[in-house]
């Protein structure tokens, strides 16, 4: 299949060169008809016959010598290339549509990304509300922690100082009201508690 | 150190049980201890390593001599002078105190009273701290008018607090309790 290409190349190259050999033969021809020449003749025209042949086939055997190998290593490689240029094509063309497809894709991608980012834009505002809130509730929760101990150590001291203020005006009550007998008294309920711990 | 005083008080306690004059010791050893702690130079006669011991010995010869102070004590301070001691003597004296307490079975108690207690009231609080200890009671007493009434007994590491005082400070820290 490949060999039928190559061989009529070649024979239409022949072709085209006898063409053009005949055609540059043409004019000389017309002159020599319009004076008789010796070559005019039958012998001569044989003769011209004969070296028309000669040459052809010389021209035939030099074509038919390197011609083929030449056009044949030529259709060969121009077919490589054709075949080489037909796969560059197809991969081109798979690329292409990679390329496309991929494009396709990255518009989906990218409002992919654009609706995953606005997602978690959204998600970090809360976070940081709800971190806020927190750090908020926090500092609520010490003040209001600290407010109350506060107060608590408010009443405490007041507490205290009443209870002060109370025993002191009671221990000066009890003095101006104590006397011999009350102290003597005191005094042995004090050794009777002494005797009721020992037994 | 406190366990070389009291081997020296054990030693002078067995002397002193064992001639029948623990409380004249008792009491000679106290004042010769209040002699020293009033009399700076003295202590230091006795402390210095740069006084021969034979002027030591001759100045506390002479002092007990004057105090009055019974055989045992005047060995007895000897000893200690010999052994270079003598800045031991006041732990020496508590050892010894405390274990001549417990040979005859006293127990010491600090009495701090509002009012001056009477010889009966005395007698009737020293009979409950026997009672207390199950030992012969020796008190000492004191007057705090800070009481307002009532007495504070303490004795060894035990308070037992019957005062005005100290009720008025229960109702003070129950109140502020509350």
């Amino acid at each position: 299949m490949k060999r039928m290409p190559r061989i009529r190349a070649a024979w239409l190259f022949v072709s085209s060169c006898l063409v053009a050999l005949f055609c540059a033969a043409m004019p000389l021809v017309a002159a020599e008809e319009a004076a008789p020449n010796p070559a005019d003749t039958s012998t001569g025209l044989f003769f011209r016959w004969l070296n028309f042949a000669i040459v052809f086939g010389a021209i035939f055997w030099v074509v038919r010598k390197f011609g083929v190998a030449y056009f044949r290593e030529h259709a060969r490689s121009i077919s490589t290339a054709i075949q080489q240029a037909s796969e560059a094509r197809m991969v081109a063309e798979r690329e292409l549509k990679d390329a496309t497809q991929r494009l396709a894709a990255l518009d989906l991608e990218i409002q992919d990304l654009r609706r995953a980012a606005v997602r978690e834009s959204a998600a970090e505002a809360e976070r940081i509300r709800e971190r806020a809130r927190l750090e908020a509730e926090k500092v609520m929760q010490a003040a209001k922690s600290e407010i109350e101990a506060a107060e608590r150590a408010g009443r405490q001291e007041l507490r205290a100082m009443a209870a002060r203020l109370a025993t002191e005006r009671a221990a000066a009550m009890v003095r101006a009201q104590m006397t011999g007998e009350t102290q003597a008294t005191l005094f042995r309920s004090f050794v009777v508690e002494l005797r009721r711990s020992a037994s | 150190m406190r366990n070389l005083a009291d081997r020296y008080a054990d030693a002078l306690v067995d002397v002193a049980l064992s001639e029948n004059n623990a409380a004249e010791v008792r009491r000679q050893l106290g004042d010769f201890l209040e002699l020293l702690r009033e009399s700076p130079d003295l202590r230091l006669l006795l402390d210095s390593p740069a006084v021969p011991r034979p002027s030591k010995r001759a100045v506390v010869e002479s002092l007990a001599a004057r105090m009055g102070a019974n055989k045992t004590l005047r060995n007895f301070l000897m000893v200690v002078l010999d052994r270079r001691r003598t800045a031991m003597l006041p732990e020496i004296q508590a050892a010894f105190d405390t274990q001549l307490d417990a040979r005859l079975g006293i127990s010491r108690a600090d009495v701090t009273s509002a009012h001056e207690l009477s010889e009966a009231e005395k007698a009737d609080l020293r009979g409950a701290l026997e009672q207390i200890t199950g030992k012969r009671v020796d008190a000492e007493y004191r007057i705090d008018p800070a009481l307002i009434a009532g007495a504070v007994v303490r004795i060894g590491s035990t308070i037992y607090n019957g005062s005005v005082q100290a009720q008025l400070e229960r109702l003070r820290a129950q109140l502020a309790s509350q």
